[in-house]
């Protein structure tokens, strides 16, 4: 907990220690984390792709390499912006966070 | 009440996981949309693509959500002022997996016949689900964060017979 912050600020904190209802950086880390995550296994796939012409053809959907990169590079793009969100709020977050300093986390 | 160890989240297993996979489907429903979006007015045609595969993911990976917060909303003690929130997650997560589905059987119609363009009905329908996915995060979030299912203090207050 920082009250300095809080006072310059002029926060209203609720019972969660935050000024509102639900933590803003759980939500922006699933767009980081799957955008990121997918990216990795599209590009992978692309790499791959002649094993998976069987598997395309069979569901009847049309695949070139470089549509599969395209997925990949899109969606890194887009995660690499987006991680400057999730890690504001994060760290904005952290500020108003009052950690138990008496115990070890398992992490 | 179940032959299952559970240990001290009321879990299987060490953490929960629907939040996991949930992860996939937000971020890819809502990357589709933005990218559909971005490019029906710029003429993108490879976002085209992109907004595809995402909505392909998203098909896949909501099932296997829905199937996990199935299990671990059956694993949770939900206290009596959180039930009214999970009915509701429930019941909206059930319909977004067939919501999801239709969309991306649409969206490989749309695929199939053209890469070119994308009808406006399309869009419009990809905002509804856009909305739907929002409300249903807010109550998911709020099971977790402050109904605290699956979270250990929450959980042992309960046992020991705490109830809001």
């Amino acid at each position: 907990m920082n009250p300095q912050l809080v006072e310059q600020l002029r926060l209203c904190l609720g019972a969660n220690g935050l000024p509102y209802e639900i933590p803003v950086h759980p939500q922006l880390v699933h767009l980081t984390l799957a955008l990121f995550i997918i990216a990795i296994i599209f590009d992978i796939a692309g790499v791959l792709l002649s094993l998976e012409k069987p598997i395309f053809r069979f569901l009847g959907l049309a695949t070139i390499h470089s549509s599969l990169f395209d997925v990949g590079w899109y969606k890194l793009i887009a995660a690499a912006t987006i991680t400057f969100l999730t890690v504001a709020a994060g760290f904005f977050e952290l500020l108003l966070a009052n950690p138990p300093v008496d115990q070890k986390s398992g992490w | 009440m179940s032959a299952l160890p559970l240990n001290s989240q009321n879990l299987a297993y060490p953490d929960p996981l629907h939040p996991i996979i949930v992860h996939f489907v937000i971020a890819m429903v809502f990357f589709s949309f933005f990218c559909d979006v971005i490019g029906y007015f710029t003429r993108n045609v490879r976002l085209f693509e992109v907004s595809f595969w995402n909505m392909f993911v998203a098909a896949i990976a909501i099932f296997i959500a829905i199937i996990f917060g199935q299990f671990e909303a059956g694993l949770a003690q939900a206290q009596k002022a959180a039930q009214s929130t999970l009915n509701y997650h429930t019941v909206l997560g059930w319909s977004l997996g067939a919501i999801v589905a239709a969309i991306t059987a649409w969206r490989f119609v749309i695929r199939n016949r053209s890469l070119r363009e994308i009808p406006p009905a399309y869009l419009r329908a990809a905002t509804l689900l856009v909305c739907l996915v929002f409300l249903q995060v807010y109550l998911g979030s709020k099971l977790f964060w402050v109904y605290g299912l699956h979270v250990k203090p929450v959980v042992e207050a309960i046992k020991q017979g705490v109830s809001p």
